[in-house]
């Protein structure tokens, strides 16, 4: 059933195995492997936010949590049932998922600054902001770069929520924590980056 | 992670789990010594507060759609075939399909959106709605409405369609998005107006008007809207389909928030075009004023009968009242995405636009717009100036209106005087048929009635034009619109009076009817004196012409005996209330309404005189409350007063628990039933905001505490008694929230206005003054402590027997500020007497060992050791036995602690250091014991 909804191309494809091989080096506790995980999702999750600007052509807002989700299907699937490997992804997933809103949002920006108006995007199709406005996307994201260098693990719970918009349970199973402890991280870093961004807006 | 930033992060968790009373003091000690990091504690603490726009639970909006795309398996339809069209991907559902987009290789290679019906729900009915669809739909043409192309059946049978491929956004989204002005989006609006004009004149009801079926589409740079998904369209003339399309009873289809008072109604056989006319008010009235007129989240939460008799009977706010009414970061963010500020989108929706939108929200669909083109074209002239069909309602129009709404009332009033009149042109009618010597007869009996029926029309029409006054112009005066409303109606008010005094020739009954109702609308407006002046006088005249009996004399009599309480003369209505039940119970009977009137009058001041034990008392209330339900049912306001006045009751007695439920229960109704603006709505709000801060739960009183305010500033007056209340209110909420700088300028305000009505006239200040000042005690605040709770306590005595239940309470704090101030003997007189006053009003109260406490300590102070041994002790062991049920604001488990030190620091002074160890151990034992407990969700965590 659920190969029926695979493209065809992406069957045999090289990335798909390149995937794969991957994930079973992080399995085996090759540090080196998630970050080359990467690359592939970001051009799996663009490849998709492409295809799914018709999804706000009808009228819904494209949303990145479905964007990662459905990405995860194609690349992870079910034959790929590791527990570890859908956390790695996930982090993968959120990290690229937040340079393609950022890349966006300062794009627009420099599209509202500039004298000329250019919405060419991806496919040459304009991706609207799922979250927020860009500037709180934009603050978000400085003060997370801050918050990462101080405390990594809740930077990434950060990127999965805000980024991606995992709930708790999701967010917690991604990064292999309990639930309450991801509410307690994600309290204290929700203050911390509002004071960040406070500050910030001052300076 | 460093170490600073570790113990930074591990005394915000702990801070979090600490009652807010407590978090100042808890991290006052923590903070010893270190003044920065006290500083960037309170500043992610205020961080945590502040309005969460991060956690993706708080974007509704994107959740929903994302649980949609999860819920759902893979779709095994994409990469299929359908006849010429091969779908790509899936892009949506709708009410009975999902929509791909496809792509169409010949005659030409495009793509479309193909709508196929949804997997599992292919039941006939969708069927018959689909064919409508897709035979509707063919017969349009307009550049504004997405074609339909083609239609087909899947191999499965399932049929589809094949519709021009719109990528857009909602109209909505893109105007907020792209900052619209009001210009703006009228002229957009136009265009769908047409649009769907295009559409009726096909015959075509669209009946699902709303934001996502409105897609604004860029077409050279220039804004084009697409309405889209006629899914329940339905022809207004002949037959589309062999099936009859029609809507199941209960099954609702469309948007609730959009939909019309009839399709509510859900008879599903009387939609014409004008239900599309509403639903563009709808629209309309979101795109002016940022919201639609009734919420549809609320809505929902209704309930499906409360939702179907809120849109087909409620009158909506104005755009602009709307406007004005929200809050005030809202206010800005809706004004910034129009391109303008506050105040100048106020004076643009103001007039013309309002009355517009109003005029499509109609509840009668005859008095809306007949074509959407007519409202087009209003809306056309309103931007060339020209003056709008759409006007605001005449003065007669709103008269009809306030007839609707009292229809009771008015009706009986307006009857009997047609009656008489009836009677009086009958008479003369037939006197014309009579003999002259029977005619000269019958003209003078028709004289004497006519002459009675004028007295008693002027009694209908002096109450009818009173009740306006109290219905209309007082509660309906809406916020941000003639705030000097109340002042007109007071200088009215006093003309009215002051031509009584002077007129003589008036009969006496009806100068007496005229009274009544002055004093029942001064009550209404919070001036208790004149109020009871008038009601008194009213009495006088009925008593000695009607009797003590006379239904007039008793309205009288109840309205006098609840003015003197109101107005803290409870022990002056005691007395009334007796003689007015009894006289009630004899001669009206046990459920006649105004018995049950006394009975509630009496249970307020029953519980208010505090003399009667409170269980006694409670039983009382549920007897009363059970008798109001069968007699007037649970949505009369009576019925809701009561739960109101039992409210008051547990609060004075520091048990919410008890009255939480039945408070939330009576607000939803009386919103439901009664609407915001009435006095009895706003009430409960106030009590139930305070027995929430009682539970300790200020998230929760905060939003009741400002809208009450609201609502009170604007239909009472800022000087109105119990708008100082929920000033007073709001203010405790903040305090429970350590917000010292909101609640300061509240604080000052509420006692300045105090000093203009005299506090002690009323049942209330006393115990909202007492009540700050044990919310600014707990926050270590004892300056501010002082002076509120002296003053309720030099309010207490200047008038004892306002409201005596609440005096043990008043005395206690004063007491318990005198102790902090180490000044043990005032704090000892205080606290005997608050004990006294207890034994009196309450024996039972669990409050009572916090005082008892105290004087212990008190007296320990002046080193009478041998006195304050038994007290504290006492004290310790009630606090303990009753710590379940103390009421969360008092801090049981602080008072405990407290006690335990107290008797530590008793032993200690005393000399007896064994003692002293032992009670010291049991104090260390129960500080682990409670810090545990409230570490236990969060382990590894120190809180100390």
């Amino acid at each position: 059933m659920f190969a029926a909804c695979l493209p065809a191309s992406l069957h045999h494809s090289q990335a798909l195995s390149e995937f794969t091989h991957i994930l079973e080096r992080v399995e085996h506790g090759d540090s080196k492997a998630a970050a080359e995980l990467l690359p592939i999702v970001y051009e799996e999750l663009r490849r998709l936010a492409a295809q799914k600007m018709v999804h706000e052509a009808a009228g819904h807002t494209l949303q990145p949590t479905a964007l990662v989700h459905e990405a995860w299907m194609r690349l992870g699937g079910p034959e790929a049932p590791v527990y570890q490997n859908r956390a790695h992804f996930f982090g993968a997933a959120a990290e690229a998922m937040r340079r393609i809103l950022i890349e966006h949002a300062r794009r627009r920006r420099a599209a509202k600054r500039g004298a000329r108006v250019e919405v060419v995007d991806l496919e040459g199709l304009e991706l609207s902001s799922p979250v927020a406005d860009d500037d709180q996307l934009l603050a978000v994201n400085e003060a997370l770069e801050k918050l990462a260098l101080v405390d990594e693990r809740k930077a990434e719970l950060v990127k999965l929520r805000y980024f991606v918009g995992l709930n708790f349970e999701e967010s917690a199973a991604a990064l292999g924590i309990a639930v309450p402890t991801a509410k307690q991280w994600w309290a204290y870093a929700r203050a911390w980056l509002t004071v960040e961004m406070r500050s910030a807006a001052l300076r | 992670m460093r170490p600073d930033q570790q113990r930074e992060e591990a005394l915000f968790e702990a801070a979090l789990t600490q009652a807010p009373a407590r978090r100042a003091a808890f991290l006052e000690g923590a903070c010893i010594g270190n003044p920065a990091l006290r500083a960037r504690l309170d500043a992610l603490l205020e961080a945590h507060e502040a309005p969460d726009d991060l956690s993706p639970e708080t974007r509704p909006a994107a959740e929903a759609t994302m649980k949609l795309e999860f819920t759902d398996a893979p779709d095994e339809a994409v990469g299929q075939t359908l006849g010429r069209y091969k779908l790509l991907e899936r892009v949506g559902q709708g009410g009975c399909g999902v929509v791909y987009v496809a792509e169409q290789t010949e005659p030409v290679r495009r793509r479309v959106a193909v709508k196929v019906i949804k997997l599992g729900m292919d039941t006939k009915q969708v069927v018959a709605r689909f064919e409508a669809e897709r035979q509707a739909l063919a017969m349009m043409d307009h550049p504004n409405i997405a074609k339909v192309l083609d239609a087909g059946t899947t191999e499965m049978g399932r049929p589809y369609f094949v519709m021009e491929l719109v990528r857009g956004v909602k109209i909505t989204d893109y105007c907020d998005q792209t900052h619209c002005t009001t210009r703006e989006r009228l002229d957009l609006f136009i265009k769908v107006c047409q649009a769907i004009q295009h559409a009726h004149q096909k015959g075509i009801i669209h009946r699902d008007i709303k934001p996502s079926n409105i897609l604004v589409t860029l077409h050279d740079g220039a804004p084009v809207p697409k309405v889209i998904d006629f899914g329940i369209a339905k022809a207004t003339e002949g037959r589309l389909t062999d099936n009859t399309v029609y809507t199941q009873l209960h099954q609702f289809i469309g948007t609730p928030a959009y939909m019309s008072p009839e399709q509510a109604e859900m008879s599903g056989l009387d939609i014409d075009t004008r239900s599309d006319i509403y639903s563009l008010g709808v629209l309309l009235y979101e795109l002016l004023a940022g919201s639609t007129p009734f919420d549809a989240k609320e809505l929902m939460s209704l309930g499906i009968d409360a939702m179907r008799k809120t849109i087909r009977e409620k009158e909506p706010q104005r755009p602009s009242t709307r406007f004005a009414t929200l809050g005030a970061d809202q206010l800005t963010t809706t004004a910034k995405r129009r391109s303008a500020d506050t105040s100048k989108l106020l004076h643009q929706l103001k007039g013309d636009l309002d009355w517009i939108v109003m005029k499509c929200l109609e509840k009668d669909r005859q008095r809306r717009y007949e074509t959407a083109n007519g409202l087009a074209a209003d809306i056309t002239r309103h931007l060339t100036n020209e003056p709008v069909i759409a006007r605001p309602p005449s003065a007669a129009y709103k008269f009809q209106k306030a007839f609707r709404r009292n229809r009771g009332v008015f009706a009986a009033g307006v009857a009997v005087a047609v009656a008489l009149v009836f009677g009086v042109i009958v008479s003369a009618w037939q006197a014309v048929r009579a003999t002259r010597a029977e005619a000269q007869a019958l003209v003078e009996k028709a004289q004497a009635q006519k002459e009675k029926a004028n007295a008693l029309t002027e009694k209908a029409n002096a109450q009818g034009a009173l009740q306006f006054i109290q219905e209309d112009v007082l509660n309906q005066a809406s916020p941000g619109y003639q705030p000097d409303r109340e002042l007109t109606v007071r200088a009215l008010l006093d003309r009215i009076a002051g031509r009584l005094d002077r007129a003589t020739n008036r009969p006496p009954l009806v100068e007496a009817s005229i009274r009544q109702t002055l004093g029942s609308v001064y009550t209404e407006l919070g001036d208790y004196a004149k109020a009871v002046e008038h009601y008194e006088a009213a009495l006088r005249v009925q008593r000695e012409h009607l009797g003590k009996s006379h239904l007039d004399t008793l309205r009288s009599l109840n309205g006098l005996a609840t003015v003197r309480w109101l107005g803290g003369e409870t022990s002056l209505a005691e007395p009334l209330t007796r003689e007015g039940l009894e006289a009630s119970q004899r001669t009206l009977g046990e459920k006649h309404p105004l018995t049950l009137q006394f009975m509630q009058t009496r249970a307020f001041v029953v519980m208010l005189l505090g003399e009667t034990p409170w269980p006694e008392v409670e039983a009382l209330f549920i007897r009363t409350l059970a008798l109001h339900r069968e007699v007037l049912g649970a949505d009369d306001p009576g019925t809701l007063r009561l739960i109101y006045g039992f409210g008051l009751g547990c609060a004075y007695h520091h048990k919410p628990a008890k009255a939480e439920p039945l408070l939330v229960d009576a607000l939803e109704r009386a919103r439901r039933a009664l609407g915001e603006e009435r006095p009895i709505t706003s009430g409960l709000m106030v009590v139930l905001s305070s027995c929430y801060r009682h539970l300790n739960q200020p998230e929760k009183a905060k939003p009741l505490a400002l809208r009450v305010l609201e609502l009170r500033r604007s239909t009472l007056g800022t000087n109105h008694p119990q708008t100082i209340s929920a000033i007073m209110n709001l203010a405790a909420v903040y305090v429970m929230q350590q917000r010292f700088d909101e609640a300061r300028p509240l604080v000052d305000q509420s006692l300045n206005l105090i000093q203009s009505v005299h506090p002690e006239k009323s049942a209330f200040i006393g115990a909202h003054l007492t009540t700050l000042g044990w919310g600014y005690l707990e926050q270590g605040r004892l300056t501010n402590a002082e002076t509120l709770c002296e003053l309720a306590y030099k309010t207490m005595r200047l008038n004892p027997t306002a409201n005596p239940l609440v005096s043990s309470w008043i005395t206690s704090n004063l007491g318990a500020v005198r102790l902090a101030q180490r000044n043990y003997t005032e704090a000892e007189m205080l606290l005997r007497e608050c004990l006294s006053l207890t034994k009196k009003h309450d024996a039972d109260a669990d409050s009572q060992f916090i005082a008892m406490n105290m004087l212990g300590a008190s007296l320990a102070g002046q080193k009478n050791y041998a006195e304050a041994e038994p007290l504290l002790l006492q004290g310790y062991e009630g606090l303990q036995q009753r710590r379940a049920s103390l009421a969360p604001y008092l801090n049981p488990t602080r008072r405990i602690e407290e006690s335990l030190e107290r008797l530590v620091q008793l032993y200690d002074a005393w000399g007896k250091p064994t003692q002293a160890a032992e009670w010291k151990q049991k104090l260390t034992a129960f500080q682990q014991a409670a810090t545990s407990k409230n570490a236990g969700s969060f382990p590894g965590v120190n809180t100390r």
